[in-house]
C-alpha cells in the first residue's frame, strides 16, 4: 500500500493508503470527537459527531468513516464543524437524564466531556424525555437505557469480537433501544468488555456499581496473573483495596480486551481465606509463629539436611505464579548451598478459548514461560514432578523449599510428590487452604496484585508488574522473604546475588521479542 | 537614635488609614489639640523617676477590673449568631420524609477537611436508582466552611445555626445518617435569613 | 496547759495561712480575669471560691513525674523546703493583743513572741531561696537552673537592701520585736495621723516593697520562674503534688509579705482607739483586731496581684542596676535621713 499525504488543519500527515480521516488526525494527536467509532470495532457511522469539513466538498464528512485521499486538506476546527458539534451535542442531550450525580460513568464519561465543550447550558426540548427501563442483561453487567446513546459500540463488540451477539438495537429514532432477549443473557467470556467501551454510563458492572467515584481511584498498570497470556491490565484501586480492572491497549500482547475470569480475579485475593501469618507445623498441628523463629527455622533446617546428606539432598520448586525475579533469587539461593535438583509447579491446564477477535490462554498462570526459562538459565535442568517424587522416594532429596502463591482452588499438585518422605518442606503461598499441605512451614506470600517485578507471557512479551497494595497481615512479597532467608543462611548469597537478579533487569535477560505495552 | 523618615514612624495610623481600613481604636487619635510626640533617647526627668510611670502602668490595669466584661456566660447567654451562621449540618428530607442525598459524593469530594464519609448502594424507592447507605460527617474535622452545601446537586445538605456542638467522645462527634436527618428534624421551621 | 494552746494556735495559724494561700490563688484568678475583661472562675461555689479545691483535686490526681537523671534527694525535699520558711515567718507576726483566756493564761496572739523578730524574718526569709535552686539544681533541667541561679543572684542583691530599709524602723523602735513595732505605730501624730510607719518611714516603706517584691518572685521581678524564655524556671520539671507546693509557697510567700508588710508598715493590727487600753478588755476586741489585721494584709495582697497583671517583667541588667544602684543607696539614705532626724528631735526636744 501505498503512503497518502493530506493536511489536516494545516499540518501535513503521510499515512497509509485506506486510513480514515479520524485515524489519520489521531495519528498527529489531532482528538476529533467521537462515540461510535472505536479503534477496535468497524465504524458505522452513526453518531454523527465526527464530522469534519473536507475542502472542495459542501458537505461535512464524518471522519471515522471517510478514507484519505492525496492532497485532501482536513479542518476539524472551523466555525461549521463547532456549530455541528454543537447541534449534535444538543440532539444527544434532548433526551439525556440529568443523571450525573449518580451515575458510574461521571468523570470518565466522553458525553460529559463532550457537554463541556458543545453542549449548552439550557434546553430547548420542550416534550417529555423518553424514559427507558434500567435492564439486567446479564450476570455481571446492567443497561441503564435511558442514558444509552445508541452508538452500538456493545452489539457490535459481541458480533465482531466475541462473535456472540446477544445485543441488539429494536425499534427507530428516538425509541430505539438495546435489546437483550431474555433467554440469551449476556454471558459471554468476554462480556466485560462492554462496560469498558460505552462512552457513557449506561452499561454499568455490578461489581463496581456505586462502590466508588472514579477520580478517588488509583491506576496501577500491570498484568493479569490469570492466565499465560498476561493480558496488560490497569488496576484500579481505592484505600488499599482494589476495586476494577480494566484492560491497557498493547498490540503484543492482548489488543484491547481482557476476558472476565482475569477481570474478576482480584476478588479471590481479598477477604477471607487469605494466610496472613507464618505457619509452623508442630505437635499440636500448625500454629502461628513471627518471622525472625520462622525464618530461623527454614534455615536451620535447611543447612543441618545439606550438612549431613550433601548439598544434592535439598531441592527447590519454582511457581509460574511467582515473578521472573523471584524464581531466579529461588534458583540462585540454592544453587549456592550446592542444590542440583530444581522443578517448578505446572500451572493448571484447561482448553485454550478462542473468540474470533480474542483468545484465552489454557495455562492458567501468567510466568509459566519466564519461569521455566529462568530456572533452566540458573539451574542447568529442570526435574519434572514426576522426577523429582522418584529422587525423594530413593531418598536422594531430603528437604524441599518451594514457591507457592498458587490461585485459590488450584492448589499445588504436590499429592503424588512424597512429601510425607522429607526432613524438611516449606513453601510460601497465600491461602489458609494450604493447610492441608503436609508441610513443616507455610510462609505467607503476597498475591500477584502485591508483587514488583516482571513476567514473560507465553508469546515470550516481557511485562512489569506493578504493586497495588501491600500484602495483607504479617504476609510479605515473596522477594522479601527468599531475601531474609538468604541472609539467615549467610549463604555465599550476599551480595553477589541480589546483584545478579537486581543489577540486570529482566528486560535484559535477553528473553524479550519486544517491549511491554502501552496505555 | 537616627532620626527615621517617613509617614510610619511619625504618625501613628497612617498606613492602615491610606488603604481604606477601618482605623484600630487603638490608633483613633484622641479629639483635642493634637502635640506631636517625640521620641527622645534621653528620658526627661520626670520618666526617670520611674514610680509616676509605674502607677500609671498599674492602673491602667487596675481600671479594668470594673469595666464591661467580652466574655459571654454560655449556657445562661446565649451568643447571638450572625444571620450566615454556618453550624452543625443536616440531611434534608423531601416532601415525602425521605432523604434526598443521593450519594453523588460532591460533597465528600468538595470538602477540604476529608471529613464527610459516604457509602452507597442501590436505592428503595424507585425515582433513584442510588442513595447513602451510610453517611457520616466527622464533625470533629469539619472546618465549617460550607463547601458540601455550595457542591450538593440536590440541596441534600445544609449547615443549621446550631453552634453548640459538644460531645465527651470522640466517637460520639461521628455524626451518622440518623443524627444528620434528626437535625433536619429539628431546625425544619427555622429559618436561615440568608441561605435558606 | 500552755503547751496545748499553743499547739492549737499553731495549727490555726498555719492552717489558716494555707487556707489564705488557697484564697490568694483565686482572688489572683478572679482579678487578673477582670483586669482582662474576662469574669475568671466563677462556677464553681459562690463566686467560684471552690475553684482551688477543685485545682487542688485535679493537681492530685495528676501524674507525680520524676524526669530521669534528676538528684532525687534534693528534687523530693526542694518543694518542702520552699514552702516551709514561708510558714515559720507568719509565726512572729502578731495579730492582735495578749488574751487572757480562764483568767488565767495570758496569750499572746501570735505563734512565737521572739525578741528578734524581724531579724528571724530575714533569716528564714532567706532560707526560702534553697527551695528554689535546690529544685533548680535537681531537676537536671537547663531552663531550671537557669531559674536557680538568676533567683540566687536576685536573692543576694535584693536582701541586702530589705534588711537596710527595715534599720529605720527599728532605729524608731528601739527593738527587734514585731509586738514592739506594733504598738510603737498606735498614737496620733498630730493628733490626726495615725502613727503608722507608712508616714514615718515612706523611703523605708517603698525600698521595702520593692524588695518584698523581688523575695517573693512576683512580677515584675518573677526572673526565676519567667514562662516566657524559662517555661517555668525551676518548677518546670514538677508535677502533681510536688507542683502544688511550690504553688503553695508562692501564695504563702505573698501572704506572709502582705502580713509582714501590714505590721511593719500599717501598724498591725491596731487602729486609733482599738485597744486594751482605751476600750477594756471586752471580749470582741481580739476580733476586731484580728480583723483590722487580715483587712491590711488582704490590701497588701491585692496590691501583689494587680501589680502582677500590669507591669511588666524587668530585664536581669535592669534588675541589678535597680537593685545595686538605686535601692541599696535609697536604703542607706533612708538610714542616715533617719538618724539625722532622730537627732535633731532629741537634742531640741
Ligand atoms: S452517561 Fe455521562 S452524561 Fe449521562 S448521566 Fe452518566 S455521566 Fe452523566
Ligand atoms: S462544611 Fe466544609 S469541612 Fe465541613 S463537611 Fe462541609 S465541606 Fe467538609
Ligand atoms: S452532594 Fe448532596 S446528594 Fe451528593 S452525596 Fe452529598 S449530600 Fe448527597
Ligand atoms: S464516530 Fe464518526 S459517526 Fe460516530
Amino acid at each position: 500500500m501505498s503512503d497518502v499525504r493530506l493536511t489536516i488543519d494545516d499540518r501535513e500527515v503521510v499515512v497509509p493508503e485506506g486510513t480514515t480521516i479520524l485515524e489519520a488526525a489521531r495519528s498527529v494527536g489531532i482528538e476529533i470527537p467521537h462515540f461510535c467509532y472505536h479503534p477496535g470495532l468497524s465504524a458505522p457511522s452513526n453518531c454523527r459527531m465526527c464530522l469534519v469539513e473536507v475542502q472542495g466538498q459542501d458537505k461535512l464528512v464524518p471522519s471515522c468513516a471517510t478514507a484519505v485521499a492525496d492532497g485532501m486538506v482536513v479542518r476539524t476546527g472551523t466555525p461549521r464543524v463547532h456549530e455541528s458539534h454543537r447541534s449534535v451535542m444538543e440532539f444527544y442531550l434532548s433526551n439525556h437524564p440529568l443523571d450525573c450525580p449518580v451515575c458510574d460513568q461521571a468523570g470518565e464519561c466522553v458525553l460529559q466531556d463532550y457537554s463541556y465543550g458543545w453542549g449548552s447550558a439550557t434546553s430547548r426540548f420542550e416534550e417529555t424525555k423518553v424514559t427507558q427501563p434500567v435492564k439486567d442483561v446479564g450476570p455481571d453487567i446492567v443497561l441503564y437505557a435511558d442514558r444509552c446513546i445508541m452508538c452500538t459500540r456493545c452489539v457490535r463488540f459481541l458480533r465482531e469480537v466475541s462473535g456472540t451477539g446477544e445485543l441488539s438495537v429494536i425499534h427507530r429514532g428516538v425509541r430505539s433501544e438495546i435489546h437483550v432477549a431474555g433467554d440469551r443473557p449476556v454471558t459471554n467470556p468476554l462480556a466485560g468488555n462492554i462496560v469498558d467501551i460505552c462512552p457513557v454510563g449506561a452499561l454499568c458492572s455490578k461489581d463496581f456499581l456505586f462502590k466508588c467515584r472514579v477520580w478517588w481511584l488509583t491506576s496501577t498498570a500491570s498484568a493479569c496473573p490469570r492466565c499465560a497470556r498476561a493480558c496488560s491490565i490497569r488496576v484500579d484501586s481505592s484505600e488499599g483495596r482494589i476495586l476494577r480492572i480494566k484492560p491497557r491497549e498493547n498490540a503484543a500482547v492482548n489488543g484491547m480486551w481482557i476476558c472476565d475470569e482475569g477481570r474478576f480475579a482480584f476478588r479471590q485475593w481479598h477477604g477471607a481465606g487469605r494466610l496472613d501469618v507464618p505457619l509452623v507445623n508442630g505437635d499440636r498441628g500448625f500454629t502461628h509463629c513471627d518471622w525472625d523463629e520462622a525464618i530461623a527455622l527454614a534455615a536451620r533446617s535447611l543447612r543441618q539436611v545439606a550438612m549431613r546428606y550433601g548439598g544434592e539432598s535439598v531441592a527447590f520448586i519454582g511457581s509460574p505464579w511467582a515473578t521472573i525475579e523471584e524464581n531466579m533469587l529461588l534458583a540462585r539461593l540454592f544453587v549456592s548451598l550446592g542444590a542440583t535438583m530444581g522443578s517448578l509447579w505446572p500451572a493448571p491446564a484447561e482448553s485454550p478459548q478462542r473468540f474470533p477477535g480474542f483468545e484465552i490462554s489454557g495455562e492458567k498462570a501468567w510466568n509459566v514461560a519466564g519461569a521455566r526459562r529462568t530456572l533452566m538459565d540458573v539451574a542447568g535442568q529442570l526435574l519434572t514432578l514426576d522426577r523429582l517424587a522418584d529422587e525423594i522416594e530413593r531418598g536422594r532429596v531430603r528437604a524441599v523449599y518451594a514457591l507457592g502463591g498458587a490461585y485459590r482452588g488450584a492448589l499445588v499438585p504436590c499429592d503424588d510428590l512424597g512429601l510425607e518422605l522429607l526432613e524438611f518442606f516449606a513453601i510460601q503461598t497465600c491461602f489458609v487452604t494450604d493447610k492441608g499441605l503436609k508441610a513443616n512451614l507455610i510462609l505467607p506470600g503476597a498475591s500477584p496484585y502485591e508483587k514488583v517485578g516482571t513476567v514473560r507471557n507465553e508469546r515470550g512479551v516481557l511485562q512489569e508488574v506493578n504493586a497495588v497494595m501491600s500484602p495483607p497481615g504479617q504476609a510479605r512479597r515473596d522477594w522479601d522473604i527468599l531475601m531474609a532467608l538468604a541472609k539467615a543462611l549467610a549463604a555465599t548469597v550476599d551480595d553477589d546475588l541480589t546483584r545478579a537478579v537486581l543489577d540486570r533487569p529482566a528486560a535484559q535477560w535477553n528473553y524479550t521479542r519486544s517491549a511491554s505495552g502501552n496505555e | 537614635m537616627t532620626h527615621l523618615p517617613g509617614p510610619i514612624f511619625n504618625a501613628p495610623g497612617r498606613a492602615t488609614a491610606d488603604r481604606g481600613l477601618p482605623t484600630p481604636a487603638y490608633d483613633t487619635p484622641r479629639p483635642g489639640p493634637q502635640k506631636e510626640k517625640r521620641l527622645s533617647a534621653r528620658p526627661t526627668f520626670f520618666q526617670r523617676l520611674i514610680v509616676p510611670g509605674l502607677l500609671r502602668t498599674w492602673w491602667s490595669g487596675v481600671r479594668h477590673i470594673w469595666q464591661k466584661k467580652l466574655t459571654v456566660q454560655w449556657p445562661e447567654q446565649v451568643r447571638e449568631v450572625s444571620d450566615n451562621y454556618r453550624g452543625v449540618h443536616r440531611l434534608n428530607k423531601d416532601d415525602r420524609g425521605r432523604m434526598k442525598c443521593v450519594a453523588c459524593f460532591l460533597c465528600q469530594t468538595a470538602c477540604p477537611a476529608n471529613c464527610i464519609r459516604i457509602e452507597a448502594g442501590p436505592s428503595p424507592w424507585p425515582d433513584r436508582p442510588k442513595y447513602a447507605v451510610r453517611f457520616t460527617i466527622d464533625e470533629l474535622r469539619c472546618v465549617f466552611c460550607g463547601m458540601c452545601e455550595e457542591a450538593c446537586p440536590e440541596d441534600a445538605i445544609e449547615l443549621t445555626r446550631i453552634y453548640s456542638l459538644v460531645g465527651t467522645r470522640r466517637d460520639e462527634m461521628l455524626f451518622d445518617k440518623e443524627q444528620l436527618l434528626t437535625m433536619y428534624d429539628l431546625t425544619r421551621d427555622e429559618k436561615h435569613p440568608l441561605r435558606w | 496547759m500552755m503547751i496545748a494552746i499553743n499547739l492549737v494556735k499553731v495549727l490555726i495559724v498555719f492552717a489558716f495561712v494555707q487556707a489564705m494561700a488557697g484564697l490568694t490563688l483565686w482572688a489572683e484568678r478572679r482579678l487578673s480575669a477582670l483586669m482582662q475583661d474576662r469574669w475568671g472562675p466563677n462556677r464553681l461555689g459562690p463566686f467560684g471560691l471552690l475553684q482551688p479545691l477543685a485545682d487542688s483535686v485535679k493537681l492530685l490526681l495528676k501524674e507525680d513525674i520524676t524526669p530521669q537523671g534528676v538528684d532525687r534527694l534534693l528534687y523530693y525535699l526542694a518543694p518542702a523546703m520552699s514552702l516551709a520558711p514561708a510558714l515559720m515567718t507568719v509565726a512572729v507576726v502578731p495579730f492582735g493583743e495578749p488574751v487572757t483566756l480562764f483568767g488565767q493564761y495570758v496569750v499572746p496572739l501570735q505563734v512565737a513572741d521572739i525578741h528578734l523578730g524581724i531579724l528571724f524574718i530575714l533569716a528564714v526569709g532567706s532560707l526560702e531561696i534553697y527551695g528554689i535552686v535546690f529544685g533548680a539544681w535537681a531537676s537536671n533541667n537547663k531552663y531550671s537552673l537557669l531559674g536557680g541561679v538568676r533567683s540566687v543572684a536576685q536573692m543576694l542583691s535584693y536582701e541586702l537592701f530589705m534588711g537596710g530599709s527595715l534599720v529605720g524602723v527599728v532605729m524608731l523602735t528601739g527593738s527587734l520585736r514585731l509586738n514592739d513595732i506594733v504598738a510603737s505605730q498606735q498614737h496620733l501624730l498630730w493628733g490626726w495621723l495615725p502613727a503608722w510607719n507608712l508616714f514615718r518611714q515612706p523611703l523605708g516603706f517603698v525600698v521595702f516593697l520593692v524588695a518584698a517584691f523581688a523575695e517573693t518572685n512576683r512580677l515584675p521581678f518573677d526572673l526565676p520562674e519567667s514562662e516566657q524564655e524559662l517555661v517555668g524556671g525551676y518548677h518546670t520539671e514538677y508535677s502533681s503534688m510536688k507542683f502544688v507546693m511550690f504553688f503553695i509557697a508562692e501564695y504563702a510567700a505573698v501572704f506572709t509579705m502582705s502580713a509582714l508588710l501590714a505590721t511593719v508598715f500599717l501598724g498591725g493590727y491596731g487602729l486609733p482607739g482599738l485597744s486594751v487600753a482605751e476600750c477594756g478588755p471586752v471580749w470582741w476586741l481580739p476580733v476586731a483586731q484580728a480583723a483590722v489585721f487580715l483587712t491590711k494584709t488582704l490590701l497588701f495582697v491585692l496590691l501583689f496581684i494587680t501589680v502582677r497583671w500590669s507591669l511588666s517583667r524587668l530585664r536581669y541588667d535592669q534588675l541589678m542596676r535597680l537593685g545595686w544602684k538605686v535601692m541599696l543607696p535609697l536604703a542607706l539614705l533612708n538610714i542616715v535621713v533617719t538618724g539625722t532626724l532622730m537627732f535633731l528631735w532629741r537634742t531640741t526636744g
